[in-house]
C-alpha cells in the first residue's frame, strides 16, 4: 500500500475563508502535475494495450506485469541523444511493472498501475535499458482514454484506487482530456528528461 | 452469556436485529484483500513454517533495516524510529503478532526473497533491484512510502502474506525524527507505523485519528502510537496473547431498503463516546468488527464520502475490492449493544436507500480547514471546531462531540470553500476522557459524523518525559508481577516484554549499558528459558507516557503530538528479581498501554495489564489468555497435581485451602502460595474453594 504526503491537505483559511486552492478532483498520493510526470519520464506515449502478462522477473522471485503497447503517437520526448532510439508509431513497446499474480503468488501495493488488453492509454515512461520502459509515478502516470464525446473530446481517467492524494494538486491537477494533455505537454518549458 | 433485555437500545432510524451467532468468521474485518472480487483478507500465518520469510515459524515476523537509513538523518535515529514503530505494533494487548529485528538488510530491494527489508530509496525515484533485468525496476515518483506485500493469491493458503518490503522515498521527500525541529519534513516513525500496518494486512481506516488514516502532514501529523481502531484491527487479524479470549466480536449486515450495502462504514463508539473500531461492509452487506473490549457500544453506519472535490475518506482510499461502493443510503442512528467478554454478537443495521443528505468533507480548527481530523487538549477553552460539507442547512444545523467532557459554548454557520460549514466554540474539561471522538453534524433532521474527527489529547506541558525507576519483577505462582515507582507527571505507561533484541531494535534509544541493569530486568530462570520459544531470557521495559513537551508542529498541520517515551534509562542498577524455581511464565507477549489512557486502563473496558496499587505504586500483571479481564484481574491459577490441568483459584488463597480440579475433580490442597502449588488433598469432606469475595488489598498478592 502506498501512503503519501499531506502537507497541503491542510487548507489554511483566515476568518473562515479558505485561501488555498481547492483540488478540483481530489485524488491520491502527492499529486504529480504533467510537468512533474514529464520530469521523471523519457517519453510520453499514446497507444493500445495489446497484451498483458505476468512473469517471474528474471531469476528473481518477483511477479512482474509485462505490457505490450503498440505506439499510436509519441506525445512527447524522448530528449535528443538520450537513451536509445525514439519510439515510432506502429512500434510495439514492452512496459514492465512489478506486481500482479503469477502462479499463486500476488504482489500488490496501492497505486500499482493496471492495464487491460484493448485499452487505449497514455503512459509516461522512463526507459530502462535498451528495450524496456517503466511507467513513472505509479498509477498517476497511466491514463485511460475514453471515446470521443459529441465535441470530439476524449476524456482521460486514471485508476487510483487505494492511494490518496494528500495535498491539493498544483494548478488544479492534470488535464481531463487528451487535447488538454497535448497542450500541457506542449507548454512544458523544457524537453523531457528522466530525472532521478 | 445472556443479558437483560433492557440493555439493548434502539435509536434513530436504524432498525436493529440482534441475535447470538455461533462460530467465528475471521475474514470480514476491514483488511486488505486478495483481489477485487474476493474478500479473503491477507495476513501473516504465524504458524506456517513453510512461509518464505524466515522466522515466521517462531510466531514472530523478522524485519531487516538497511543500515544506510535516510540521507536526511545522520544520527541513526531514523532506524531507531522504524524499530520503535515495529515495536509499537508488537505491543498490542490481545494480538499475537510480534516483529523482531532480524539484523541489517542485505540489499535495497523489494524482491520476494524472504527478507522483509526497510530502506530509503535516495538516489532516484526508480527502485533498481540490483538485478541484471530491467523488468523489476519501478518508479515510485510521488509516493511518500510504499509497502510491498506478497501474498498467496489462491489455494488453501490464499491470503497468507509471505514477504513484505517497505520503501521510503528519499529522493523526493525530506525526513526527520524531530518534527518539532523540522516541521516541513515527514516524520519517520509516523510513516513507518502506517506502512507497517499495511505490511501486516490492514487497509486504510476512515477513522481520522487512526494510524491507518490515509493522510498525514509534515511535522507531527499524528501521534506515533496506535489508535483504538488500529488496535482492534491487528487483534482481529492476529488474535492471541493476553486478553484475546476476552475480546469480543460484533458482526452483522447493513441493508438499505432491504438490500445489502457494499462498502458502507460501520463503527462503534464506546461508553465514553470514543471510536472503538470500524468495519467496512463487504459486497454482500456484511460486516465483521473484531478486537473489541467487552462493554457497551453504540453502533452507527453511513456512506463513504463521494470521491470528488474535497473528501475525508472515499472508496478510492481503499483497495480495489471496495471499488463501486454503495454511497446511496442514509446514515443510521445509533444502535446500542453490550458485549460480554469473548462474545460474538450479530447486530444488523437497516436504513433507507437514497442519496445521503449530508456529506462531511472538511474539518476546521480555529479557522484552519483540512481533510484530516483535528484535536483538542484537556483543559483547552474557547477552541473553535468546524465541519464543512454538502447538505448543511443555513439554520438549524448543529455540531456536537460524542462523549463527556466537551462543552459547546456557541454555534454558528458559515461557508468555507463553497461548502456550508457549522462551527462551535467549545471547552474541554481537564478530565475529559482521552481518545478519538466523533464530530456529529445534525441538519434538517439528518445526522452524519466525522469518524474520530476530534481527538482529545493530553494538555501541553514542558520538560522531558519522566523516567521510570524502581522496576521490580517477581514470580508469584504462575504469575509475573511487575511494579515500579510512579513517575512524576506520567499519564500512563508503556510496558514491553520480549527478548533483548526485540526491545532494543536497531539503535533503540533505550539501549541499556548492561543487559541486566538500567531499564531492563531479565527473567532468566532456567524453567523460563525452557518455556520461551526463542530460548532467550525475557526482558521487561517500562516507559512513561507524558504530555509532549512540544506543541503542534508543522505549519497548518493536524498538529497532534504523541505521548513520548523517556529519552534514556533511569540509570542505576536494579536488583535482579527473586525467581522461584519451577515457576512458569506465560509466553503471551506483554502488551503495551494504548495511547491516551490513564494508569489502569487500556483504552477500553478492560483494565489491561496495569493496576493502580496502594502506596502510590503501579503494577503490571502478566499472565495467560485471561489476564486482562473486564472489571478486574483474573484469578490466579495453579497446576492440578493429579492431571496437570489449570485450576483457577480465588484471589485470596491461603495454604491449606482446598479446591477442586475442574477436569479430574480431584480435591487439591494449596501447599504453597509462592509459587502457587497444589497437592492432592487427603480425606476432603466437601470443602469450599475459599473466599469468593476477593477484596484483599493488591499488595497482598503483588510482590
Amino acid at each position: 500500500m502506498t501512503w503519501l504526503s499531506s502537507r497541503a491537505a491542510t487548507l489554511c483559511a483566515a476568518a473562515g475563508l479558505l485561501l488555498a486552492a481547492a483540488p478540483a478532483g481530489a485524488t491520491l498520493m502527492r499529486p504529480l502535475s504533467v510537468a512533474d510526470l514529464a520530469s521523471h519520464a523519457d517519453v510520453v506515449i499514446r497507444g493500445e494495450v495489446l497484451r498483458v502478462d505476468v512473469v517471474w522477473a528474471g531469476t528473481n522471485p518477483m511477479p512482474v506485469t509485462l505490457v505490450d503497447l503498440r505506439v499510436s503517437e509519441v506525445l512527447a520526448g524522448p530528449p535528443q541523444g538520450r537513451r536509445g532510439p525514439a519510439p515510432a508509431p506502429g512500434q510495439v513497446l514492452t512496459l514492465s511493472q512489478p506486481g500482479g499474480v503469477k502462479d499463486d503468488v500476488e504482489l500488490d501495493y496501492a497505486g500499482r498501475p493496471r492495464f487491460q488488453p484493448g485499452q487505449e492509454t497514455v503512459v509516461f515512461l522512463a526507459r530502462r535499458g535498451a528495450a524496456r520502459f517503466i511507467p513513472v509515478g505509479l498509477a498517476q502516470g497511466v491514463f485511460r482514454i475514453g471515446p470521443a464525446d459529441g465535441a470530439g473530446r476524449r476524456a482521460l481517467t486514471r485508476d487510483l484506487d487505494g492511494v490518496t492524494f494528500v495535498e491539493p494538486a498544483a494548478g488544479g491537477g492534470v488535464p481531463a482530456d487528451l487535447e488538454g494533455l497535448r497542450r500541457a505537454l506542449a507548454a512544458l518549458p523544457r524537453e523531457l528528461g528522466a530525472t532521478p | 452469556m445472556r443479558r437483560p433485555a433492557g440493555q439493548w437500545a434502539l435509536a434513530g432510524a436504524a432498525a436493529l436485529a440482534l441475535g447470538f451467532a455461533a462460530g467465528g468468521s475471521a475474514h470480514a474485518y476491514t483488511r486488505s484483500t486478495t483481489s477485487t472480487s474476493s474478500a479473503t483478507p491477507i495476513a501473516w500465518d504465524l504458524d506456517n513454517e513453510g512461509t518464505l520469510l524466515p522466522n515466521v515459524s517462531d510466531r514472530q515476523v523478522g524485519y531487516r533495516l538497511d543500515p544506510a537509513g535516510s540521507d536526511d538523518i545522520a544520527d541513526g535515529s531514523d532506524l531507531a524510529a522504524v524499530a520503535r514503530a515495529f515495536r509499537t505494533w508488537s505491543s498490542v494487548t490481545g494480538s499475537a503478532l510480534r516483529f523482531f529485528d532480524d539484523g541489517p538488510a542485505s540489499g535495497r530491494t523489494t524482491l520476494n526473497d524472504g527478507e522483509f527489508c526497510v530502506f530509503w530509496n535516495e538516489a532516484s525515484t526508480v527502485i533498481d533491484q540490483g538485478t541484471a533485468s530491467a523488468d523489476d525496476d519501478m518508479s515510485i515518483a510521488g509516493a511518500l512510502a510504499v509497502a510491498f506485500v506478497y501474498r498467496r493469491a489462491s489455494g488453501p493458503e490464499a491470503g497468507e502474506i509471505i514477504d513484505a518490503n517497505i520503501v521510503f522515498n528519499g529522493a523526493q521527500f525530506a525526513w526527520t525524527t524531530d518534527p518539532a525541529a523540522h516541521p516541513s519534513r515527514y516524520d519517520v516513525e509516523s510513516v513507518a507505523l502506517h506502512e507497517i500496518g499495511h505490511a501486516l494486512g490492514l487497509d486504510h481506516s476512515p477513522v481520522a485519528a487512526s494510524t491507518l488514516f490515509p493522510r498525514m502532514s509534515t511535522g507531527h501529523g499524528r501521534p506515533r502510537s496506535l489508535d483504538a481502531d488500529d488496535v482492534a484491527g491487528v487483534i482481529a487479524a492476529y488474535p492471541g496473547g493476553n486478553s484475546a479470549a476476552n475480546r469480543s466480536v460484533l458482526k452483522g449486515n447493513l441493508t438499505a431498503s432491504g438490500h445489502g450495502v457494499a462498502g458502507g462504514m460501520v463503527w462503534a463508539l464506546d461508553a465514553q463516546g470514543r471510536v472503538a473500531a470500524h468495519a467496512m461492509t463487504l459486497k454482500d452487506g456484511s460486516y465483521h468488527m473484531g478486537g473489541l473490549w467487552p462493554g457497551p457500544y453504540t453502533v452507527f453506519a453511513q456512506p463513504l464520502n463521494a470521491p470528488s472535490g474535497f473528501y475525508l475518506f472515499a472508496e478510492t482510499n481503499l483497495g480495489p475490492y471496495f471499488g463501486g461502493s454503495d454511497g446511496a443510503f442514509r446514515a443510521t442512528g445509533g444502535a446500542g449493544v453490550t458485549l460480554l467478554p469473548g462474545e460474538e454478537i450479530s447486530l444488523d443495521l437497516a436504513t433507507l436507500a437514497g442519496p445521503p443528505a449530508l456529506d462531511l468533507k472538511l474539518v476546521g480548527r480555529n479557522g484552519s480547514f483540512s481533510n484530516v481530523g483535528t484535536w483538542a487538549r484537556r483543559g483547552e477553552n474557547n477552541l473553535t471546531i468546524a465541519v464543512a460539507g454538502t447538505g448543511l442547512a443555513a439554520t438549524g444545523t448543529s455540531l456536537s462531540v460524542t462523549g463527556p467532557g466537551v462543552s459547546i459554548l456557541s454555534t454558528s454557520t458559515s461557508t468555507v470553500a463553497g461548502l456550508p460549514a457549522v462551527s462551535v466554540r467549545l471547552s474541554v474539561a481537564a478530565d475529559a476522557p482521552l481518545g478519538a471522538r466523533d464530530l456529529v453534524v445534525t441538519s434538517g433532521g439528518q445526522r452524519a459524523a466525522v469518524l474520530g474527527g476530534l481527538e482529545i489529547l493530553f494538555p501541553p506541558s514542558s520538560g522531558p518525559p519522566p523516567a521510570v525507576g524502581g522496576l521490580r519483577v517477581a514470580l508469584v505462582g504462575g504469575w509475573v508481577d511487575l511494579a515500579w515507582d510512579p513517575a512524576p507527571r506520567a499519564e500512563g505507561y508503556r510496558l514491553y516484554r520480549g527478548s533483548l533484541a526485540t526491545l532494543r531494535g536497531a539503535g533503540y534509544d533505550h539501549q541499556p549499558a548492561a543487559a541486566d541493569g538500567g531499564c531492563y530486568l531479565a527473567v532468566t530462570d532456567a524453567s523460563l528459558r525452557g518455556d520461551a520459544a526463542t530460548g532467550e531470557a525475557l526482558y521487561y521495559l517500562v516507559t512513561a507516557l507524558a504530555p509532549p513537551a512540544e506543541g503542534p508542529a508543522g505549519a497548518g498541520s493536524a498538529g497532534q503530538a504523541r505521548p513520548a517515551d523517556p529519552g534514556g534509562c533511569p540509570g542505576g542498577s536494579l536488583p535482579r528479581p527473586a525467581l522461584s524455581p519451577g515457576a512458569r511464565v506465560s509466553l503471551d507477549p506483554l502488551p503495551g498501554i494504548a495511547r491516551g489512557t490513564a494508569p489502569g486502563s487500556d483504552g477500553g473496558a478492560c483494565p489491561g495489564p496495569m493496576a493502580a496499587l496502594s502506596q502510590g505504586r503501579c503494577a503490571a500483571l502478566v499472565r495467560g489468555p485471561s489476564a486482562c479481564y473486564q472489571g478486574g484481574r483474573r484469578d490466579p491459577v495453579a497446576e492440578c497435581a493429579e492431571c496437570g490441568a489449570e485450576v483457577e483459584l480465588p484471589r485470596k488463597v491461603s495454604i491449606g485451602e482446598i479446591v477442586e480440579c475442574p477436569e479430574c475433580e480431584s480435591m487439591l490442597e494449596v501447599a504453597d502460595v509462592s509459587p502457587l502449588t497444589l497437592e492432592v488433598a487427603d480425606d476432603v469432606e466437601d470443602e469450599g474453594s475459599g473466599d469468593e469475595g476477593g477484596a484483599e488489598e493488591d499488595e497482598d498478592w503483588l510482590q
